[in-house]
């Protein structure tokens, strides 16, 4: 009894400060809450209206694509760079420039490439008009916004996962990476058969915490298209933020944030569950 | 909206400003009495009849007092030159300081965005500022919640310009809750060389002249265009479209609170702006794209001041900034905005207030700034290096000769705020927070929805939103 009694005080406050929050907001797709005024219990009126809503399936789908295209990306370029850093003749103060990125605040880096992207008189589009090149309007054309919104996001993203799998580089036995060379292994190779299946659970991890990085997020959004144009760059975290504090039904914000709670919740029990197949576990490496 | 629309509102308008500037008199002789008492008073410093003498009302009774009292205020950016505004306000704060040495005005900068979430956290929590300056869409809201405090004997105490035009809504259940602060509107600005060439000496009086002179002025071989409107999200382009479709005859909410937005007028509107201005290749390329989250200034007025379009609808106040690049101003002209369908121009119009808190800890100190702010030549100064319309009657500056303030002047005639249009609806907070209308533009412009579809799908929404009945 004593050790649960000591545990009390911690279970308490996890109870305050994780589950009441997401129970009180469970509780409020329920309702027609909004910003400053009163609430009334409206049973699954928001859940109908979410799913009626023409624009819900775009911002859901939009989603993925953001997502997974997102984090495939963060991936694949932390990977690159920590491969390159990892080699014996870096440089600390080459190592310091490529975790700017993260530690750039999301509204400075929302509004520097805000004003790279911007038409006819923006950083790219003087440029290119050196080279007698018109430079697209990325922002507003609806099939090219979501991208080259993705851009700084993913920007600011891989720094995190760089830093994990240089750390993880750096522990694997360099005479293993030496045998595979005598071997004949070319560098991709030994990067696929050697290093990668070491790496493999920090990799893992990596693209776990960038799906849901990406899954949650606003500032670039908002700051860049608020959504748009139309509602082609609209994910679920800016949709939420658009209902909430620009239209203020908070019911219906935070109905759009319960669904995001159910498709994370899905995703990472997926995700546990393939790993735990096909490796053992998420931290384990065959 | 406002009564100013004909021969009759003006001359209310006049009799009003005799009223005002008798109020005022009265206020200057009350001033002149109340400042010998406060002489007396302080010969009497200390003693009896120095408290018997000092302000009766407990709203002011720090006047004398020795406490240090810090007001903090909330302040939401509003001039064309932001360096120019901050230091307005230092100036504004040191010199308020300076006449009551124990009291600190703290100006805090806060987004537009954020205001009325935080206001409202702020009135909940028991703990808000001293004083906000903000948008007028709030200010009903704010005095029907019971946040923030009535301020008649402020708004009595000089004689209101006739700009103030949205003042009546500021009143709530018989009190005035704000004073205006600062009045302006859009206007049309255009480059008489561009039209001169092309044989076009005047400025365009209604769309289809401003159609035909911007197709005139096209060249994207040189990369100019011939119209600059704002087709981004956010206020910007909420204030370019209600302008258009007031000039369209079209509302967006009737005088019954019914959502009237997918009207043949408004429709029009959105026509000339979403399919007849793009087809006639005249808009920039990229334009719902030029946007900014950081300043007054969009990419629309940097394409103006590089001389890369022809005519744009813009804040007047933006004449401050086109000043700054002479190579350009020298062949901008200023007017009204061409008139649309409905025969008249339409334009949006701003009447910023400051309010009080309720519950501020230095209410007394709060209305006495207030008071002091409305010093002629503290207004005079607002009006100087602004470029708003002043709230208060009887302001001269240099600006009064400036062609570009005299076309805001002729302007606000027909400057609207559709928000208001039903009235202040208290329990909705304000409609205007809920329109969307660059959204809509961009649905037509780059999804190409038809307009009658796009702006039902709206009306809709913003039915549902407000549960406001449709039309």
């Amino acid at each position: 009894m004593f050790g649960p009694a000591m545990a009390m005080p911690t279970v308490v406050i996890m109870v305050l400060l994780g589950a009441y929050p997401v129970l009180q907001g469970i509780y409020e797709t329920f309702t027609n809450a909004s910003l400053g005024g009163k609430s009334h219990f409206i049973g699954l009126s928001n859940y109908s209206s979410l799913l009626s809503d023409g624009s819900f399936g775009t911002v859901v789908w939009n989603t993925l694509l953001w997502t997974v295209v997102g984090t495939a990306a963060a991936l694949l370029v932390s990977t690159a760079l920590a491969l390159l850093l990892a080699q014996p003749r870096r440089n600390a103060a080459f190592q310091l420039l490529w975790i700017v990125p993260w530690a750039m605040p999301q509204m400075t880096l929302a509004i520097i490439f805000l004003w790279l992207y911007t038409p006819l008189v923006g950083f790219l589009a003087g440029w290119a008009q050196h080279f007698g090149i018109v430079f697209p309007a990325l922002l507003a054309q609806p099939h090219l916004a979501l991208w080259a919104v993705l851009v700084p996001a993913v920007w600011s993203t891989y720094s995190f996962g760089m830093l994990f799998i240089h750390a993880a580089l750096l522990g694997v036995d360099p005479q293993l990476v030496e045998a595979a060379r005598i071997d004949g292994c070319s560098v991709f190779q030994q990067f696929r058969l050697v290093k990668l299946p070491l790496i493999g659970s920090v990799v893992r991890v990596v693209a776990l915490l960038d799906f849901l990085w990406l899954f949650n997020q606003f500032a670039v959004i908002w700051i860049m298209t608020e959504g748009g144009p139309g509602n082609s760059t609209q994910i679920l975290g800016s949709y939420a933020y658009y209902e909430a504090f620009m239209v203020r039904n908070v019911g219906l914000a935070t109905t759009v944030g319960a669904v995001m709670l159910m498709l994370l919740l899905a995703f990472v029990v997926v995700f546990l569950f393939l790993a735990r197949k096909t490796y053992g576990g998420l931290g384990v490496s065959r | 909206m406002q009564d100013n629309q004909g021969a009759g509102g003006l001359v209310d308008a006049a009799k009003n400003g005799v009223q005002r500037e008798e109020s005022r008199r009265n206020f200057l002789r009350g001033t002149v009495f109340g400042a010998a008492g406060l002489a007396a008073a302080g010969l009497a410093k200390g003693g009896a009849l120095g408290s018997l003498l000092s302000p009766p009302s407990s709203a002011v009774k720090p006047f004398n007092t020795v406490k240090p009292v810090t007001l903090t205020m909330w302040n939401q950016p509003t001039w064309a030159n932001a360096v120019v505004e901050r230091q307005f306000w230092t100036d504004l704060s040191h010199a308020f300081t300076k006449k009551h040495p124990n009291v600190t005005l703290n100006v805090d900068w806060i987004s537009w965005d954020s205001s009325f979430t935080k206001d409202v956290a702020a009135i909940r929590s028991g703990n808000p500022p001293d004083i906000e300056q903000t948008g007028a869409e709030q200010m009903v809201y704010m005095a029907s919640i019971g946040g923030v405090e009535p301020l008649d004997d402020v708004i009595d105490m000089f004689p209101l310009s006739k700009w103030t035009n949205q003042i009546k809504y500021f009143k709530w259940d018989g009190h005035y809750y704000g004073v205006p602060y600062l009045i302006g509107c859009y206007i049309f600005f255009y480059r008489k060389d561009l039209l001169e060439q092309k044989g076009i000496k005047q400025a365009p009086k209604n769309w289809d002249e401003w159609l035909a002179a911007s197709k005139e002025i096209t060249n994207p071989s040189k990369g100019i265009y011939g119209a600059g409107l704002d087709y981004t999200l956010g206020a910007d382009s909420d204030q370019i479209f209600q302008g258009l479709i007031y000039a369209a005859g079209g509302a967006i909410l009737n005088k019954k609170a019914q959502v009237a937005f997918d009207s043949p007028q408004t429709a029009a509107a959105y026509q000339f702006a979403c399919e007849t201005l793009p087809k006639a290749g005249v808009l920039p390329p990229g334009v719902t794209a030029l946007t900014s989250p950081t300043s007054m200034a969009t990419p629309l007025d940097t394409l103006y001041t590089d001389g890369r379009i022809g005519t744009a609808l813009r804040w007047g106040i933006e004449a401050l900034t086109y000043e700054t690049f002479p190579d350009v101003w020298d062949k901008t002209g200023v007017a009204l905005p061409p008139a649309g369908p409905s025969g008249h121009p339409g334009a949006f119009a701003n009447d910023n207030p400051f309010w009080v808190f309720k519950g501020s800890r230095n209410k007394g100190w709060a209305k006495e700034f207030l008071r002091y702010f409305y010093d002629t030549s503290n207004v005079e100064r607002l009006v100087e290096q602004s470029g708003w319309l002043s709230p208060y009657a009887g302001i001269h500056t240099s600006l009064d000769d400036k062609p570009w303030f005299k076309a805001m002047q002729d302007t606000m005639p027909y400057a609207v705020r559709f928000g208001f249009d039903y009235g202040p609806q208290a329990e909705n907070g304000n409609a205007e927070d809920a329109f969307d209308l660059g959204r809509c533009a961009q649905d037509i412009l780059l999804n190409h929805v038809p307009v009658d579809k796009a702006l039902a799908r709206y009306a809709k929404d913003l039915s549902s939103i407000y549960h406001l009945p449709l039309a």
